[in-house]
């Protein structure tokens, strides 16, 4: 996990991952797993209100651990605030391979000035 | 111009006479309609969807997850939101759906019963853990309590055990949060949520905005990335 969060700031990205629970669930299931909050090396966001998963489409999409709980989901925003890519779960641990989102990162950063120089150019008119 | 200024200003008045009173009168109503009038509807819509979809089977009765084009998930969302932060009629409601013979409803109410703002029955509920034969039932009713801070709910469960693992440890988060109740933020952000906004993460448009708090405290939203970073969103559901 480590090296794919260095690999993604070579990419000029940030990852984030969203949790439905409350802070006491979201703590105790990294207990479970033998982890403490500062070994988690990215930004573990909460979203106990659900509404963050609800506008992304993912909330109570899947029954696990007897809860209706978010479909495993990977979604690609670019530094415009735009949403580039896409990949919602159809199994447990339907996710894409870190070389895909690579890629897909690849592709935006070669993009990334024209695209700038275009928006600013709209938002200018 | 002053012509074209003085028919702005006419065009503007008759709007505000037209709009203004009847979006009061519109006004009123939503206001009215909030809350337990909205609800039972709501939870009578999610009843029927979640039928025609199967979804309120219990797990192993169905798929574990949903097909991509399957949006009924969003008649859940409406409840819970219609459900935040009511008062005792909302709560009276919803412990009435406790006793509903559909078990995809009976799990619905008791997850909204979290989020609501009156006084929750403690003892029938507690009694209701003890007697309902879903465990969904039993996990979400534990944590409506824990969530309405409820110390000591093992406790009132006296000799009770729960027979499945998940439900054991909703219980032990129940303890590690120490009658703590749920952040009145979480709350309003449930409250103030706009349904229509369900699923509206589309490739090529804007991505939905958000604000979240983090585990270490810090409040991170899509803005603080804009010029600066892409942003790798990885939903996952609480098992890393």
């Amino acid at each position: 996990m480590r090296s794919s969060i260095e690999q993604l700031t070579e990419h000029d990205a940030v990852l984030l991952a969203v949790d439905p629970h409350e802070s006491w669930a979201a703590k105790a299931l990294l207990h479970e797993v033998g982890l403490k909050t500062d070994d988690v090396h990215f930004p573990l966001l909460l979203d106990p209100a659900l509404t963050t998963s609800a506008k992304y489409g993912v909330a109570f999409q899947m029954n696990i651990h007897v809860e209706e709980s978010n479909r495993p989901a990977t979604f690609i925003i670019d530094k415009l605030g735009v949403l580039r890519y896409a990949k919602l779960g159809e199994s447990f641990s339907d996710r894409p391979s870190v070389s895909e989102i690579a890629e897909v990162l690849t592709n935006l950063n070669s993009e990334w000035p024209s695209q700038f120089c275009r928006f600013y150019s709209s938002s200018k008119r | 111009m002053a012509r074209y200024l003085r028919f702005v200003m006419a065009m503007t008045l008759s709007c505000l006479t037209v709009m203004g009173p009847s979006s009061v009168v519109q006004g009123q109503e939503l206001v009215e309609q909030d809350g337990p009038q909205k609800l039972g509807p709501l939870i009578a819509q999610f009843k029927d969807e979640w039928n025609r979809t199967g979804w309120n089977q219990p797990p192993g009765g169905r798929q574990y997850l949903r097909a991509l084009n399957d949006e009924s998930w969003k008649a859940r969302m409406a409840v819970l939101q219609a459900a935040a932060g009511g008062d005792q009629e909302t709560v009276r409601l919803l412990v009435g759906a406790l006793a509903d013979d559909d078990v995809g409803t009976r799990v619905l109410a008791a997850q909204a019963l979290g989020y609501t703002s009156g006084e929750l029955p403690i003892s029938p509920l507690i009694q209701q853990i003890q007697q309902d034969e879903s465990t969904a039932v039993q996990l979400y009713l534990i944590d409506a309590l824990a969530m309405q801070g409820v110390p000591d709910i093992a406790q009132r469960l006296g000799s009770w055990q729960p027979t499945n693992v998940d439900v054991r440890k909703h219980l032990n988060y129940a303890k590690e949060r120490n009658g703590a109740k749920i952040e009145t933020s979480i709350v309003e952000t449930l409250r103030n949520f706009d349904v229509s906004q369900c699923g509206t993460a589309v490739v090529g448009e804007p991505a939905p905005e958000f604000k979240l708090q983090a585990l270490n405290g810090e409040t991170i939203s899509l803005e603080d990335f804009r010029n600066k970073q892409a942003i790798v969103l990885v939903f996952i559901y609480g098992d890393t």
